[in-house]
């Protein structure tokens, strides 16, 4: 139920990530268009950028779910059984404790950005604060995904 | 207390270990960077660093251009761009020794134009052609080698999502390095299909002729123009996107912007993307592989700030640029631990370890970033062929079937290898071949 549930979420964060690049497409093309008929808007480039960050943190637990994170995997082909399931566990024992941190250092990051009002230096002065709020999001799912991952290691019998 | 360079050096150290155990590679960056960075200012400033660069790493619109890079190539696979590359080029080459193959040199070369990844343009190219190769007898190792090969030809021919990585790395123009990537890539595939034809024609056995029931023959002015003209979309857009970029009106994010909105939009116009769950389904491949791949960029990059507080790139680029030794085999030194680690690790992984400390050493010597760059690249697509880390072959075999194996393909990519190491020396030993075209758009 719970991993059905996270399943879902995946599934909804990913696909929200693929739109939020769709939108950084339409933003970039709107604003070369805007310059070429000489009315350029301000704050079209900084709105991309934002939703940039979220697509990027928004996609990060569906490609954990698929195992697509990239890494080496040579010296990981050769082991098998016990093995292999106790090489898994180190790798999200050493995972989890730095996604944990990389999610609390990040929470203390917007809301620091938040209680400061913390704005673009730019033309527009726009908060950052909701995009460093993605960035927890996706960091969050992310860990929920590791855990959920362990779990699904530590209850599977040896291949 | 241990110093700030020794850190540095143990801080490598570990990264290698862990890397060779397989732990995710982003993750790898991450706590060894924590860690060094805990070492060097404490908890408290690691912490403050981590969170600056979880948002702050990736908060640039220098970073657009790759994400809509890779929509573009996701839209453009699902429009079909591959099969019409391959069809018109497989007309025009009907005929000559090796024609699938050479079909599949060139054809992932015109790919290469509207798709950035070397390992999608293999995987893809493997499942248009591999079926008509084993159809006609060809030699499986041979055929698998060259599609392995020329797939990589996605990496240099622009748009490459390798010289947006390079490009953000060491603050260089994007759209400089495309154009540097001009000339590399079409010398590459020149060298591959010439390769290919004398091959074939010293051992007829590796590809039988039985595929000369062109049509060429009977009206070769009216069947040639057919053939270039199945590939009037692919060539379209990379005018668009190449020429936007060259003459200076569109910046390379807008560009790929452009270029992914058109892809989309031919795609629809010609109704190969009929659905919404075909968006729905190129969106989300998009998705995945941006944030693979920027969060290696983000981890990276805090990595990269640990090495800087180490002084261990400063420290090492002293000692180097300090000894007697010829420039050029300081050069050939990088590029021989280049070679080694890209049988090892992906180029994204190779490039966030090694720039920090590399890329100020080739500037003090006196060469040319965008030059590197190109040098870089092209090692690059030797790390994606070569055993036992060879990407490209691992998603050809993926998609070749149960009767063609990992040794086989292994065995056909070392002449291509061969071919690509004798372009690269050209490359060495004629920088005007990469910066030639470069220097024209600063003109």
């Amino acid at each position: 139920m719970i991993g059905h549930i996270i399943k879902k979420l995946n599934d909804v964060t990913a696909e929200l990530s693929g739109w939020l690049i769709t939108t950084i497409m339409f933003l970039l093309v709107f604003d070369a268009l805007s310059r070429v008929f000489g009315k350029a808007v301000h704050g079209v480039v900084e709105v991309g950028v934002f939703a940039l960050v979220a697509s990027v943190y928004l996609g990060l637990s569906k490609c954990e779910e698929e195992q697509s994170h990239l890494r080496v995997e040579y010296f990981f082909s050769f082991l098998e059984g016990r093995a292999r399931k106790l090489s898994e566990v180190i790798d999200y024992l050493l995972a989890i404790p730095i996604i944990a941190l990389a999610f609390y250092a990040s929470f203390k990051s917007a809301l620091f950005s938040f209680e400061t009002g913390e704005a673009l230096s730019g033309t527009v002065a726009l908060p950052i604060f909701p995009a460093k709020i993605t960035v927890v999001v996706g960091l969050s799912l992310y860990l929920v995904q590791l855990l959920s991952n362990l779990y699904l290691i530590l209850t599977r019998s040896n291949p | 207390m241990i110093s700030p360079t020794l850190a540095g050096f143990l801080g490598i150290l570990v990264l290698l270990l862990l890397l060779g155990k397989g732990v995710h590679i982003a993750v790898d960056f991450f706590l060894v960077g924590f860690l060094g960075i805990t070492t060097l200012v404490g908890i408290e400033s690691a912490l403050s660093f981590f969170g600056e660069t979880l948002y702050y790493g990736i908060a640039s619109p220098t970073y657009s251009a790759l994400p809509l890079f890779i929509l573009m190539g996701s839209f453009a696979a699902m429009g079909s761009f591959a099969e019409k590359a391959f069809e018109g080029i497989h007309d025009l080459t009907k005929g000559l020794p090796g024609s699938l193959c050479i079909a599949s040199t060139f054809g992932c070369a015109v790919f290469g134009a509207v798709s950035g990844s070397s390992l999608a343009t293999a995987a893809l190219f493997g499942k248009i052609i591999l079926p008509e190769m084993k159809r006609f007898k060809y030699d499986m190792s041979f055929s698998m080698g060259s599609i392995a090969a020329s797939g990589g030809l996605a990496a240099m021919i622009p748009p490459s999502t390798l010289f947006i990585v390079y490009a953000i790395f060491t603050d260089q123009s994007i759209g400089k390095l495309f154009m540097a990537g001009v000339l590399p890539g079409i010398l590459t595939a020149l060298s591959f299909s010439l390769f290919i034809v004398f091959r074939v024609k010293f051992n007829p056995s590796l590809a039988p002729k039985k595929i000369e029931d062109s049509n060429l023959v009977e009206n070769p002015a009216v069947s040639k123009f057919a053939s270039i003209k199945k590939m009037w979309g692919v060539a379209f857009l990379s005018a668009v996107v190449l020429g936007g970029i060259y003459t200076g009106a569109l910046t390379p994010n807008e560009a790929g912007a452009v270029g992914a909105l058109v892809a989309l939009g031919m795609g629809l116009l010609e109704g190969r993307i009929r659905s919404i769950s075909v968006i729905r389904k190129a969106l989300r491949e998009a998705a995945l592989n941006t944030s693979m791949i920027l969060l290696i960029m983000v981890a990276a990059l805090f990595f990269s700030r640990f090495l800087a507080l180490s002084r261990l790139p400063t420290f090492i680029s002293m000692v180097i640029t300090g000894t007697s030794l010829p420039r050029v085999v300081i050069l050939g030194g990088i590029l021989i631990i280049w070679f080694l680690l890209g049988m090892i690790m992906i180029p994204t992984g190779i490039m966030a370890l090694t720039l920090p400390i590399f890329y100020p050493i080739i500037i003090k010597l006196g060469y040319d970033p965008i030059w590197f760059g190109v040098i870089i690249v092209k090692l690059s697509e030797i790390a994606a062929i070569t055993p036992p880390v060879g990407l490209n072959v691992y998603a050809l075999k993926g998609v070749a079937g149960k009767d063609v194996s990992l040794d086989m393909a292994f065995k056909g990519v070392w002449p291509f290898v061969c071919c690509e190491l004798f372009i690269m020396a050209l490359l060495i030993a004629f920088p005007q071949i990469s910066l030639w075209l470069p220097g024209l758009m600063g003109r």
